[in-house]
């Protein structure tokens, strides 16, 4: 069944005009369904991808809160029916940074991640539900780590490479808290958090066991994953390096297990004990290498910032702010001599929907205007297919797919 | 300690305490921080005050609220400590039983548009916790993110 939706419903300003390649389509939201006052509003954050079909499938959480699933064979201009997912009573993270991800493999299989935040403050588990029928089905909900302590394990990122294996990277405190213990309860004696993660070869049946990828990673930043065709998996996250510099590392996921420290990928040299809440992107850059966003302070001034890296991860080239003072959360892809950026922006009244478009590889860039809405939005994402990416926006009112490049 | 701010707004009902999803029941002391809210501190609270935004992934908040804690609450020269989960609306319970969280004179929580709360605040404020507001005995609040130094407190307290 399809449920359409008025284009009425969103004071969204298109770039119809401003930019004609882009096309509007919309909504997987629910008219009416407007939370009661002084009751919370259910998180807006979803996990986008493409199923091997071509469909758009989102998932998130609906307004009672429950795990949903939906897919879109239109891209975006209608959507089936939400489908609620048992996760069997768990809470779920759902805040931009942290949100159910979907990720799909061959034969048939997909998965879906979410952290579920324990009892106690700052712990939480990495859950999954897996599927052998493209998503028609799904199993019962599974703790993915082989680490059981209630202990941080949260800011999953998931993903199937081309091979079929999957990856699952999240932050993880075991190192952090043996650190702790060993040292009598010091708060300082481990900076930050460790990244660990898993690989499955059969679709998530089984997995190989719990391996660090690096000491010291920053603690609230979702992990940006993406495959190579020279070095497999990647990585990016927001780091700390000594004297609690908050700038981010690189490591190809050929090194799990391997205790190889990892590249440095910016040079912001932000010192701060704080946490940022702003993961980075990444994507192939047809040169090789790779293009890359990501949030930081360069000389006292906060901004999100557009580099290149060369294969080994490490800073090539001048490091460029985008034309935004106010972006945050911004994400990126790549598809031969196309890059393409795109984030959000708060003015005081509504939130722009906004993007950095080259058709050169990233030597120059065009600022086009998506989309603006008045309404609390989640993040915007990116999903690729066959060279194309599309924008996934949720605001309360729906789910607006928009056209980026081809 | 409770100032006449915090009871007035407790009596009054200017700041109506949270009501959850369903099977949550509201627990006292904790209030909704909504897009009025900032404007009604700026206005009202006791001076001097500090108010620390935090969310309950914030590896540094405890840390930073018990030291504040203890910051504005020794000696002669006092503060209030105002409390800010900006990710705490589904789960109030939580935020009360928290031993950090309690450390505060009162409590609210996010509710609404987060990133326009975060404006209302500062429009400079790019989302990093924790984050924190001190209102001295004059002027306009200061802010800083995390720990605030030792002369920012001092300037806070009104000590020479």
């Amino acid at each position: 069944m399809k449920s359409p939706l008025p284009l009425s419903l969103l004071t969204l300003v298109l770039a119809g005009m401003l930019w004609p390649a882009v096309s509007f389509a919309q909504h997987a939201g629910h008219s009416g369904s407007q939370p009661a006052a002084r009751r919370p509003a259910p998180s807006l954050s979803v996990g986008a991808a493409f199923a091997p079909s071509g469909e758009l499938w989102i998932t998130g959480l609906d307004e009672k809160v429950r795990l949903f699933v939906q897919s879109s064979a239109d891209l975006g201009r209608s959507w089936g029916d939400r489908r609620v997912l048992d996760t069997q009573g768990d809470r779920i993270a759902a805040d931009g940074e942290n949100r159910p991800k979907i990720a799909f493999g061959p034969k048939g299989w997909v998965v879906i991640t979410y952290t579920k935040p324990l009892p106690k403050p700052y712990t939480g588990d990495i859950r999954m539900l897996r599927s052998e029928d493209g998503g028609k089905t799904f199993s019962p909900v599974f703790t993915v780590h082989d680490d059981r302590q209630p202990i941080t394990h949260r800011f999953e990122s998931t993903t199937f490479d081309s091979k079929g294996s999957l990856y699952v990277l999240w932050i993880d405190k075991r190192d952090a808290e043996l650190a702790r213990a060993r040292s009598g309860g010091k708060r300082d004696a481990y900076d930050g958090a460790a990244v660990y993660g898993k690989i499955s070869r059969d679709g998530a049946k089984t997995f190989e066991p719990d391996l660090k990828l690096a000491d010291y990673s920053c603690e609230c930043c979702r992990i940006a994953l993406v495959e190579t065709p020279q070095a497999g998996m990647v990585a990016m996250w927001r780091h700390v390096f000594p004297k609690s510099i908050r700038d981010h590392a690189f490591a190809p996921l050929s090194d799990l297990g391997k205790d190889r420290p990892p590249t440095r990928a910016t040079e912001d040299q932000w010192e701060l004990a704080a946490c940022p809440h702003h993961g980075p992107g990444l994507a192939n850059a047809a040169a090789g290498g790779f293009h890359s966003v990501w949030f930081g302070q360069r000389g006292g001034k906060a901004a999100v910032h557009y580099g290149l890296l060369d294969a080994a991860g490490k800073p090539v080239g001048p490091v460029r702010d985008l034309p935004d003072e106010r972006a945050e959360h911004a994400d990126i892809a790549a598809s031969g001599n196309n890059v393409g950026l795109v984030w959000r922006s708060f003015d005081g009244e509504r939130t722009r929907l906004r993007a950095w478009l080259s058709k050169d590889q990233g030597q120059r860039f065009e600022l086009r205007e998506l989309a603006a809405s008045g309404e609390d939005n989640d993040h915007p994402r990116l999903v690729s297919r066959n060279g194309e990416t599309w924008v996934v926006w949720r605001t309360e009112r729906g789910i607006h797919v928009l056209k980026l490049f081809s | 300690m409770c100032s006449s701010f915090f009871r007035s707004v407790t009596l009054c009902g200017l700041f109506a305490v949270l009501v959850a999803a369903p099977a949550v029941a509201a627990p006292k002391g904790v209030r909704v921080f909504d897009k009025t809210t900032w404007a009604q501190m700026k206005r009202d609270l006791p001076r001097p005050s500090v108010v620390v935004f935090t969310t309950t992934d914030c590896a540094y908040c405890p840390a930073v609220i018990e030291a504040l804690a203890s910051d504005v609450k020794k000696g002669q020269s006092k503060a209030n400590l105002v409390i800010v989960v900006m990710d705490g609306a589904e789960q109030p319970e939580a935020m009360v039983a928290d031993k950090h969280y309690r450390k505060g004179d009162a409590m609210y929580v996010f509710q609404g548009q987060a990133m326009a709360l975060r404006y209302s605040v500062n429009p400079d404020w790019r989302g990093m916790t924790p984050y924190v507001a001190m209102f001295a005995r004059t002027g306009e609040p200061k802010f800083a993110v995390g720990r605030p130094s030792a002369a920012e407190v001092a300037q806070l307290l009104g000590k020479p």
